[in-house]
Parts: structure tokens; sequence; C-alpha cells
């Protein structure tokens, strides 16, 4: 209420009102209380009605122009249906699966409607795989919107790379990360002497974060900092110093390695003369090599392992080369995970390949349980096409084994939908899982990520197998399983009609 | 009837994953024996884990289907009317099962219509109406006594004098009055004691209002029993005099609560610019029948409940089902309207606006003139719809600002 609508009152209404307050014991009023209520129902009254709409609130800035096209109305009202909160019965890979709906839906290139962005903007916040597509299908509206509320300004860009005019160390690091990036784009030389100033005085964390910038126009200049980082009382600080040295091929550090590793890893005419390293000195650790194996492995092949995976693989020429000789058996396997980490360290998309294949038919019983994050970690570095490759190639080798091998993150790192090969591969492998007898959940996780990411055209596959399935028993537990999988792929048939409709 | 939009369609859905489900449904695999006819009767048959047969009554809108569901309406009938308003259900004659249904529908109807009105016992009414006075003067006596002690213990009170004096009421057969003395513990905790002071006011003049009936004019009395609680006969409204117009239905509005979930249907006539709420009810576990898609509208006769600022109707007869483009106003005659409104009822707490040209913020809505309208929370939903640029919303106005229901933009109707 403001002052000017006080003052047409007059002091009455102020007088009701406190008096009521107070009570009319201690202040009496002529009439009693039952005249000062009717005395406060007609001023309040009168207040009330008389209420005035608020004047000089400021005009917000229109959204600009949008330039993609808007989804259809269906199209859109099937995008409200799969954001809304209310869940049937909020199953962890039901969630899953919407999340890759919405995505799905997003990268349509049609305009998601206004009124949804807030929780879409909400749910990239949450879910960062959502947010290229949703910086498209946002539109301009998205960004007007991110512009207004701190939560939603990553869609402005996941970093904010500006430069910082003065006093650059004093600002909180996240900044101090983005001005030390913009820096190093513009003049790399330049952001080593910044940080150069202020090194000795960072604090452990801040000296990991901001190193980690270098990889912006990392160069042999470089070394000097790094070598140097390499001594740093914080394990974090040295790692991130690792990381980029193995990087730099002609670096001091990758000649030190290259050394040690030829040292133990020989190319005799047609075959590999293996020599593990016999200690683990001072100036290997201080290179990475961590001393002490893990349970299990021996001490010399561990440290063979360490050397090989922080190597330059430029040290051996193309793989095959070192790959196709004869290899001591006892040293197949930690040459294979050695090299394999060296891979996916300095990804090397080349070596990565060859070492997902030589990994796969290595027989399971010699397998490590952290061969799986090895493969997975190599799967990241393969290019997208060769992904999809191997990915077709390995379900149509052994399905039951890629199940269990863990194919479900290679399959996730395909691109989507999946290629044809690979889709006919993934359907066919269902076929002979369920005729092979695979439980309902080994079935499961390959149904669950078919679902999402099969070209919608597989459904009829899909049809004839469930109906081989259902004619034998129509009982089966697994029945369900493949009903979830062309149940989603209807759906996706149905939204991408929808969002290609004019 | 022309088809429906899938944004009506949806509407009709009690709950959001039956939507879901609706739209998953909708796919072409299943289903058989679909069509509709001139009776606006759509039917098919859905293959799920038994075969369902479903009927829908659009005129309605009404919904039978077979499946053992007790949504109304289930799955199965929002996913028959997605694929009829797809254009994917053909024009075709009712099989028996469908028509039967139809034609008892049609017969209850005229049943209905025909059956005698029921009589009221003067004693009954004569003797509940000295219960509610009996009541209310005992509110009144404990109104004076607040205010004799002072009200402003009450704003550190809690709930439990409220409660109290509230039940009371309900015993008292006065449970308009009851609600509204629960109200007043909203009052007292907001911090603001003019409003708690006013509505202490409006409360003395509710129970003088009711003891002086008599010497009101009809109109006003009619308003004060209906806020007292005092209820009156469908038959009895439906007996006045029919407004005739074409309804836009500007906004529905769910209350859900455990003893009783509420639907407020805010409606408007083209032609008078009359003001209507359809309220419909639900008791707990029970879905609300959706009647009314935002953004349409339907020529028809709506009977309204006898008061000062008359609102609240029932319909009585309702036609095919149209598109509706409802002209707004500025902020400056909606507060006209609202005076206006207090004016005949002076316990009106939210009244319907429908604006034109308003920019919305995150905290007020904005028109032409300049004046603005504060917003209740912050409707991020509706800012991104409008993205800064004036749009039509309809909500409602209410002692602390506006809650959008419908914003009109871009050529679209969102719901909010």
């Amino acid at each position: 209420m403001s002052s000017e609508d006080r003052s047409l009152q007059g002091p009455q209404w102020t007088d009701v009102v406190s008096a009521a307050l107070v009570g009319t014991d201690r202040r009496p009023v002529p009439g009693g209380p039952g005249a000062l209520l009717d005395a406060a129902a007609a001023q309040g009254l009168r207040m009330r009605a008389g209420v005035r709409a608020e004047a000089g609130v400021a005009l917000p800035e229109a959204a600009p122009e949008e330039t993609v096209p808007a989804a259809p109305r269906a199209a859109a009202v099937r995008l409200a249906g799969l954001l809304d909160p209310v869940r049937v019965a909020g199953a962890a890979r039901n969630a899953e699966t919407r999340l890759e709906l919405v995505d799905e839906w997003l990268g349509a290139g049609r305009r998601a409607p206004g009124e949804l962005l807030p929780e879409l903007l909400d749910l990239g916040r949450r879910h960062r795989q959502l947010r290229p597509a949703l910086a498209k299908a946002g539109g301009e509206r998205a960004r007007w919107l991110a512009v207004q509320r701190d939560e939603w300004r990553y869609l402005l860009g996941e970093t904010d790379e500006r430069e910082i005019v003065k006093g650059w160390d004093l600002a909180p690091i996240g900044r101090r990360v983005g001005h030390l990036s913009a820096v190093r784009r513009r003049d790399p030389h330049l952001a080593r002497m910044q940080l150069t100033t202020t090194w000795d005085s960072e604090t452990a964390e801040d000296r990991a974060a901001l190193l980690k910038t270098f990889h912006i126009g990392l160069s042999r200049v470089d070394e000097d900092i790094l070598e140097r980082a390499l001594d740093d009382p914080r394990r974090e600080v040295r790692v991130v110093a690792l990381d980029l040295l193995a990087r730099l091929p002609d670096s001091a550090y990758a000649l030190r390695m290259a050394v040690r590793a030829r040292g133990c890893v020989r190319v005799d005419g047609a075959r590999v003369d293996v020599r593990p390293p016999a200690q683990c000195d001072r100036s290997m650790q201080r290179d990475g090599v961590t001393a002490r194996a893990p349970a299990g492995t021996g001490q010399r092949a561990w440290w063979l392992e360490e050397v090989l995976a922080r190597t330059p693989l430029g040290t051996w020429g193309r793989p095959e080369t070192l790959l196709d000789k004869a290899i001591d058996d006892e040293w197949t396997g930690v040459l294979r995970r050695g090299l394999g980490r060296a891979a996916a360290g300095q990804d090397n998309s080349e070596w990565a390949a060859v070492m997902v294949d030589r990994l796969w038919s290595e027989p399971s019983t010699s397998q490590r349980p952290d061969d799986r994050l090895l493969l997975e970690a190599l799967y990241e570095v393969l290019p997208v096409d060769l992904r999809a490759e191997r990915a077709a190639a390995v379900l149509r080798r052994d399905p039951g084994r890629a199940t269990a091998a863990g194919v479900e993150r290679l399959l996730e790192l395909c691109p989507r939908p999946w290629p044809r090969p690979l889709a006919e591969a993934a359907v066919d492998a269902l076929g002979v899982l369920i005729r092979g007898g695979a439980s309902a959940w080994r079935l499961a996780g390959l149904t669950a990520l078919a679902g999402t990411r099969l070209p919608v055209s597989t459904v009829d596959g899909l049809g004839a197998l469930r109906d081989t399935l259902a004619g034998h028993r129509p009982d089966d537990p697994r029945l369900s399983a493949v009903d979830h999988l062309t149940d989603v792929l209807r759906f996706r048939y149905r939204m991408n009609e929808e969002l290609t409709r004019d | 009837m022309p088809r429906w939009s899938p944004e009506q369609v949806l509407a009709l859905a009690p709950d959001a994953s039956a939507g879901r489900a609706a739209q998953s449904l909708a796919g072409d695999s299943g289903w058989s024996d679909e069509g509709w006819d001139e009776a606006d009767a759509v039917w098919g048959r859905c293959r799920g884990r038994g075969t369902y047969q479903i009927v829908v009554d659009l005129s309605g809108p009404a919904f039978r289907c077979t499946c053992p569901s007790r949504k109304v309406p289930c799955k199965h009938a929002v996913g028959l009317l997605l694929r009829w308003s797809d254009a994917r259900v053909k024009p075709d004659l009712p099989p028996q099962w469908a028509d039967a249904w139809m034609a008892a529908r049609a017969a209850r109807a005229a049943r209905r219509s025909t059956a005698a009105p029921r009589t009221v016992n003067p004693k009954t009414v004569a003797k509940r109406a000295e219960q509610v006075e009996a009541g209310l003067a005992e509110l009144d006596r404990w109104l004076t006594d607040q205010v004799r002690a002072g009200v402003a213990g009450l704003a550190t009170a809690g709930y439990e004098p409220f409660d109290l004096q509230a039940a009371r009421l309900v015993d008292a057969k006065a449970p308009g009055a009851a609600a509204m003395v629960r109200r007043l513990a909203a009052a007292a905790v907001s911090g603001v004691p003019e409003r708690l002071v006013t509505e202490l006011g409006l409360l003395r003049l509710l129970v003088r209002g009711f003891l002086r009936r008599a010497e009101l004019p009809a109109e006003l009395a009619a308003t004060v029993a209906a806020r007292v609680g005092i209820q009156v006969r469908t038959e009895d409204v439906l007996a006045t005099a029919p407004v005739a117009d074409t309804w836009a239905v500007l906004g529905v509005r769910d209350e859900i609560d455990e003893q009783l979930s509420t639907r407020r249907a805010w409606l408007r006539g083209n032609a008078t610019g009359r003001p209507a709420l359809v309220m419909s009810f639900a008791g707990p576990g029970q879905p609300l029948v959706g009647d009314f898609v935002p953004g349409t509208a339907f020529p028809g006769e709506l009977c309204f409940y006898p008061g000062a600022a008359p609102l609240r109707a029932l319909v009585k007869t309702r036609g095919e089902q149209t598109g509706g483009k409802p002209e707004g106003v500025g902020i400056q005659q909606a507060l006209d309207e609202w005076a206006t409104a207090l004016a005949g009822d002076p316990w009106t707490d939210r009244w319907p606006v429908l604006l034109d040209g308003v920019v919305p913020t995150r905290t007020h809505l904005i028109d032409a003139a300049g004046d603005a309208l504060p917003l209740l929370g912050e409707p991020w939903d509706l800012v991104a719809a409008a993205g800064g640029r004036p749009c039509r919303v309809f909500g409602e106005y209410g002692l602390s600002g506006v809650r959008v229901l419908t914003a009109w933009v871009e050529g679209r109707v969102v719901v909010l």
C-alpha cells in the first residue's frame, strides 16, 4: 500500500487498525468493538476496491526474432508430455530413456515452445549431455532466458572466457581459468608469463586448475614450467603436468620415457625382445611411474606397463611394426595393457583401434577386471565411424560375451541413430541371445540402449522376432523386454513423424 | 463436430501419466473397429492386456471403456481421441456395443429432464436458518472478544483458535463462514495487519448481513446466504432465466485437496462480456473430469447462481465446440471490474481478469499504458512463452496479485 493511498483515507484507517491491534479494552473507541469492526469492514473494503495499478515497472527487453522453425503443435505436445514431472513408476532406466527421447526431440532441428524452456533449462543444468541440442532447439528465447537467471547461464558457454583487465589473481578461480584460457588462445607466451608471476603463491588446487589451461596452444616452450611442476609437492599438480608433457612428443620428458621403453622392448628381427625394468628409481617415479604394483600383478611387469603407458606411441612407428612380431606369451598382456593405456591417454585413434581388436581377441580367462575400464577408455578415443563398425563386429562375433564384457559402453558412444550394419547386428544379436536362452536381465541392457538408438524403421524386424518368441512361449518373461523396446521405437517413430510435419 | 486438437484431447487426461500412456498407445498397432459418427460418438477396440471396447460421447464428453482402470477417462479413451484428432479414425456406422451405450445415455438424459422437481419442506429450511443464526451469533461474540482483547496476538496464535471456531461454524451448518474464518489464519500470519483487520470486519459484515437478510435486496441477500454456506439447489439454479451466449473457456484451475478436489473453469460470454465460473468437484482419489479446454468456446446457455455479483454458474445447454477469440481489457479497466465486483459482493477474494497487450516479467504484468499488476510467484513459464512481448493473458486476480492460467502467444494458446 502506497503512502498516497493512506493519506486519501486520512488518519481514520490507521486509527482503526491500531485500535484493533491493541484492543478496545486498552484503547476504547466510540461504539465499542462492534462499531470498530464495522468501520474496519467499510474502510478496509474501500482500500481493497481502490487498489491502484503500479507504475514505473521497467519493461524487459524483448527476445530477438527466431531463425529456427518452430516445432509443429503435435510435437510440442509430445515434448510437454516427456517433460511432465509426474512419474508412473520411477524406474531409473525409464528416466534415462525419457532423457534420451528429450535429447532426440531437441536434436531434430525444430524449436521448442517457449513455455517449456524453463523446465528444459533446469534439465540441462543437471544433465550436461542435453546442452548441445538444447542450445539449438532453445533458439534465441533460451539464450534470452539464460541471461536472466544464474542457474541457466551455462547455456551461454561452458566457461566464461573473458580476459580480466585488472587484478587477475584476485578473481574467483572459475573466472581466472576463463581468463587464462582466453589469453592462451591469443598469446600462449603471455599466459605462461602471467601464471609464472603468481605460481609460488597459488594454492595446490588453483595451480592444478590453472595449469590445465595449457592444453590450449601447448608447445615445447611450455616445457620448463611443466618440468618444474613435476617436482610439485602436490600430486594433483604433478598429474596435470605429466598429462601435458606426454602430449609433447619431442619434449625431454618424452625422450626420457622413450629411452626407458626402448631399453625394455626391443624389436629384434621378427620377434620382440622384452626385458622389464629391474627397478623403479627416483627419476622414474618423478616421471609418473607408480612404484607399487596393484595386487595380483608382478612388480616388474607393472613397471613395464607404467613405462609403456607414458611413452609417446610415435616411439614405435606404426602399430603393426611392433604388434605383428612374435612376443613372448608372458609379456603379451602387459604390452597390450601398457600400449592400450598409452593410446587412450594420448588420444591416438590409430593405436586405439588396433588395441581394441587385440584386447577383444584375448581369451577372457587372462583378463583383468580393469581391462573393461581400459576398453571403455579406448572406445572413447576411437573415431565415431570406427566405433559403430567395431560394435557391430563384436555383436556379430559373440553376442553372449559382448553383453557380459560391457559392450554397452561402446554402443553408448556410437552415433545415433545406429548405422544400418550396427542396427542389423544388434537386432540379430537380440535374436541369438533370446534363442540361446539369455536371461531377461542380460537382455535388458541391450534393449534399453537399442530402444533409443536403433533407427525407427527396425521396428518391423523386431515384430518378427517377437512373434516367434510369443509363438513358442507366450508367457516368456523376456517378451516384456522386447515389447518395451518396440514401444520406445514406436514412440520415436511417431515423434519423428510429428517433428518433420510442416 | 470439428476435430479437437491434441492439446484439447490431452487436457481431458485425468493426470500426466495417463496422458503419456495414451500418447504411446495412439500408434497404429492394436487398434481395430474404429469409427465416429454424426451423433458425436467415437469408438474403437484396443488390444492391451485384453481387448477393450471404448466409446466416447464427444458432446459430454463422457467415456466408457471395458478396461479395469478407475481413471476417467482412461488411457485407452484418451488414446482413441488422439487418433481421432489426428484424422486416423474414419466416419462409420457404430457397432452394436457402441450404439447401445449412446442410446442408454440419451435415454438417461431424457429421463433426467422430465423428472419431477423435489420439494423442500419449509420447516427444515426454517430450522436450519435458526441453527445458522445461532452459529453466527456466536461468531460475532468471538469477533468482538478478539477486538476487545487486541488482535495483535492472533498473528502468533497459530491455526488452533481459527480451526476451533471454524469447526463450530461447520456444526452450525455455515461452512462458507467457516472457510472465511480459516482464511483469517492466513491473513493473521501474512504480516499485514490491515489485511487481518479488514477480514475481521468483513466477517462481522457477513454476520450482520445474514441476521438482517430480510431487509436486504434479494440479490444481496442471496450473496450473503451463499457466502455463509447455504447451498442453492441445482434445480433451482437451472430454473432461473438462462443467459445465452458463445462462452469462451479462458482458464481452468484445479485445487487438489485431501477431502475434496475442485476444478474451476472460467468462462466469458463473447457477446455479453459476462464472466462465469463453473465448478466441479471430486471426492478423494477420484479424478476431475475435464470438460473445458482453454482456447475453445461453445454456444450455450448458462444459469447463474443468484447474487449481487453473479459469477458462479451451471451449464444448462451446450452446443458444439468452436474456436474462441475473446477480447481482453487493459489493467485499469480490469481493476475497475474488480472494484465493481467488490461493490456487489464485498467478500470477493478472486476475480477473473482477461488482459490484452500485457508484457509479463518475472514479477509483473505491464500493459501498454505502463500500468502494472504484481504476479504471484515467479512464473518463468509465462515469461518464457511471451519472450518480453505483449500478449493476452487470463488469470485470477486476488489480494496478493494475479495468478495467470492461460496465455495467448504467437497465435497459440498456452495453458500454464
